[in-house]
């Protein structure tokens, strides 16, 4: 069952230049999609227009098979069951990790947040205030947060790119385990070409806000034709080497 | 159907709606104005332009540029010392400095005729002492000039102390390892560098000496705020009150583009560091600076606080016992139910606006949100005409149209008068709560709204209680503002209300100095107290921006 359809999908701030032109695609039920590209490619406007954070020029939105965008309507962000991890986590700093994580419930908090903290390996830690966290710790609660509300389709923007490399490759299969245990629907943003080729089903490729390339990751290398997309994945590989090898 | 039509029918929503009206119902003392310009000038025009014109410009800028320099002058050398050097006192005057802004510069005015008039406290004082001086006349276009610089310089002291103190050490090293003269260090590297700063402090200033009419009418100089006053009350001629108005108006405009054009491009990207560690340290003074430095200092707080205080204080003792009245304590109470009442609607339509440009989608229709601030460069006397002129029309047409007879509704009642300092004092409250909202950025709304939580759910549990500290500053900055204005309430009050800033001007225009000066000594206690309380917040200042908004 598609999750999400997205036909002709066009955005632009001024009028003028187009952040994200003609997009087309969908996703499956229970898929983890990453979307990799350079910066300024329309990575973070189009989870934006998923989520309902931004209003398209043109093109319709379908999540769970319900039209939520298009030229004559708008369905609100918190109409639409979809969970959205900021860059940056955007934890509430005035509450803390237990009432973050209960923000978005109706019924069973205590439960639930317990469940969660449970599931994110943070026990304990419900009574302290975001800007007691380390970086990783966060960027788990800001995931717990959002899957507390159990949503059909979850983005997650740049999700560790703050995250040195030990933690980022630990989080990241810790949040496929954590998704694929669930059974959601996920599509998340990054420019480090190995995230997306550690725990991604499928790749999008967007360039100047146009779709490149959509393929699940076996095949998404293969038999590139291409030039400019060939060198942009290397660019994108080779930065991504750079950045190890200075790690050491 | 035009894509654009659908789309507008598509993103227009009820916070769309609700802009545009609050931003249009604040506005209407503008439109009338600029409505009543089409009407034509009064009777009186001919007579006010042959023999008085003139006059309200050159007095009105002369003021503007004699306040301005020398309001410069002490605000920002004060700036300089107490933020490069240490001496004994430094952080108390670095306080008090703030204080001439408690005093009214109409109750400046007052004071310093009390002081330096004929057989004034001073002038006795220096007789004593064997220095033979009848009187210093102050009563002029120049004293006029001391006056309002003693009252308005702390708006200048406040932002460019605040720019002195965040200039990061590497940019002075970086001028003494090239060679740099302490000298020229100040000239041609930090005074440049608080260039917009004290662009905005002057501006700031401007608008008050505009704005002023207390004190001009008690020296007897005719300026546009005067003028205005005079030819709506004693030549009964509104509509040439509304073409002084609309000169005034373009005067301002004028002003307005004068800042901008001196800022330009002086919005210097250079990062100012807020943290303790790497700001200068100050250096000790030596020689004679260790006398000369500190007095520098030191006499702006004598000449703009402590004399006119002790002055006021002086006045009181003698005058107390006829003055103190229950009546003084009602005049008190409701001068803070005022103020209170206005500052807490201001906060609170301030707030409705912001977010209200934040919910709505049609990018175009935000300019509503700026139109609604205008009121804060529009001098008081020229709000007040506009309001009474805009209500005088919505009366005529009840009475016209429906034979209803609504005229005490506002009139009677301190309604319009609570309008009219929405209007007037909105900036005041707005300014800082939106760059606290852009400072704490929209990602937690969004977040709260992809959790399920509604745009007022999510004001009420996320934004406001973030935005907490800077909504009681706002309203404290409002409240004060509110409690010393004068020629908007002198206008609009209801016959039965007063402030203590309308009886203290009232004793004053009487002849009888001496018996305003409880008033104005209860309204200065009131001012002073709460920015005693705002700068121990430490609300008073951005240090961030370096934007000071001085109470």
């Amino acid at each position: 069952m598609k999750i999400l359809e997205i036909h002709d999908l066009s955005k632009t701030f001024d009028g003028k230049k187009y952040v994200l032109s003609d997009c087309n695609f969908s996703l499956q039920q229970g898929r983890i999609c990453a979307v990799v590209g350079e910066s300024g490619s329309g990575k973070t406007t189009l989870i934006r227009l998923i989520a309902g954070l931004e209003r398209p020029e043109s093109g319709w939105i379908k999540i769970n098979q319900q039209l939520v965008t298009d030229d004559q309507q708008i369905r609100s962000p918190q109409k639409r069951n979809v969970g959205l991890v900021f860059q940056d986590y955007a934890l509430f700093p005035h509450l803390t990790v237990g009432q973050n994580i209960a923000f978005g419930l109706k019924e069973g908090k205590k439960e639930r947040v317990e469940e969660q903290l449970r599931l994110i390996k943070m026990e304990g830690f419900a009574g302290r205030y975001p800007s007691e966290l380390s970086g990783g710790q966060q960027q788990r609660v800001a995931l717990a947060r959002t899957l507390a509300t159990q949503p059909n389709l979850l983005l997650l923007d740049e999700p560790f790119s703050n995250l040195d490399t030990d933690l980022k490759s630990d989080l990241r299969k810790e949040v496929q385990w954590i998704v694929k245990k669930l059974g959601i629907s996920m599509i998340f943003i990054t420019h480090d070409i190995f995230d997306a080729i550690d725990i991604a089903d499928e790749i999008i490729f967007l360039k100047e806000g146009r779709i490149i390339r959509h393929r699940p990751v076996d095949q998404f290398f293969s038999a590139i034709k291409e030039v400019d997309l060939l060198k942009s994945l290397e660019e994108l590989k080779s930065n991504a080497y750079r950045i190890l090898d200075l790690l050491g | 159907m035009p894509i654009k039509i659908n789309h507008f029918r598509r993103d227009f929503n009820q916070w769309s709606l609700l802009l545009v009206a609050i931003g249009l119902f604040i506005s209407i003392p503008l439109f009338s104005i600029a409505l009543n310009l089409f009407d034509g000038a009064g009777e009186m025009w001919e007579h006010i332009v042959a023999y008085f014109l003139l006059d309200y410009i050159f007095n009105s800028v002369v003021l503007i540029i004699g306040t301005g320099l020398l309001s410069s002058t002490i605000g920002v050398s004060t700036a300089w010392i107490v933020s490069k050097y240490d001496f004994t006192g430094r952080r108390l005057l670095e306080w008090l400095l703030f204080l001439p802004l408690a005093i009214p510069s109409y109750i400046l005015a007052y004071a310093y005729v009390g002081l330096l008039g004929n057989g004034g406290t001073l002038i006795n004082g220096l007789n004593w002492l064997g220095i033979s001086i009848k009187k210093i006349e102050l009563m002029n276009l120049y004293g006029l000039i001391w006056v309002l610089s003693l009252s308005l310089f702390p708006y200048i002291y406040a932002g460019t102390r605040t720019l002195f103190q965040s200039l990061p050490t590497t940019i002075r090293d970086t001028a003494f390892l090239l060679g740099a003269s302490s000298r020229r260090y100040f000239f041609s590297v930090a005074l440049p560098l608080a260039l917009p700063a004290l662009i905005g402090g002057l501006f700031l200033v401007f608008m008050e000496v505009l704005n002023d009419y207390g004190a001009a009418k008690y020296y007897g100089i005719n300026t546009f705020t005067t003028g205005i006053f005079r030819t709506w009350t004693a030549l009964e001629d509104l509509p040439s009150a509304i073409y002084l108005s609309g000169l005034l108006v373009v005067l301002v405009l004028g002003l307005i583009s004068l800042s901008r054009w001196l800022r330009g491009r002086k919005s210097y990207t250079v990062k100012l560091d807020t943290a303790p560690s790497r700001q200068s340290v100050r250096v000790p003074l030596t020689g004679y600076k260790r006398l000369f430095y500190p007095l520098i200092v030191a006499l702006p707080v004598l000449f703009g606080f402590l004399l006119p205080l002790a002055q006021l204080l002086y006045w009181a003792m003698l005058t107390y016992p006829s003055i103190f009245r229950l009546r003084l304590l009602w005049t008190a109470l409701q001068s803070f139910g005022v103020a209170i009442a206005a500052a807490l609607l201001i906060v609170l339509t301030a707030l409705a606006i912001i977010y209200c440009a934040r919910w709505n989608n049609i990018r175009g229709l935000r300019s509503f949100a700026r139109l609604s601030t205008i009121g804060y460069v529009i001098p008081g006397a020229i709000i007040g005409i506009g309001v009474i002129s805009s209500s005088q029309t919505i009366i005529d047409f009840f009475s016209r149209n429906f034979q209803l007879q609504i005229g005490y509704l506002f009139y009677g009642s301190s309604i319009v008068l609570v309008y009219a300092y929405v209007f007037r004092f909105l900036a005041v409250a707005y300014n800082p709560i939106e760059a606290n909202t852009l400072k704490v950025g929209k990602k937690l709304s969004e977040a709260s709204y992809l959790l399920g939580m509604g745009r007022l759910k999510t004001l009420v549990k996320v934004d406001l209680p973030l935005l907490r500290s800077t909504l009681i500053s706002a309203l404290l900055l409002v409240f004060i503002d509110v409690l010393k204005e004068l020629p908007l309430t002198l206008i609009l009050k209801p016959y039965d209300l007063d402030t203590l800033a309308v009886t203290a001007y009232a004793y004053a225009d009487d002849e009888l100095v001496a018996e305003s000066s409880l008033p104005a000594l209860l309204l200065i206690l009131l001012i002073g107290g709460l920015i005693i309380v705002l700068n121990n917040r430490k609300l008073v200042r951005d240090e961030n921006t370096g934007n000071t908004r001085p109470v």
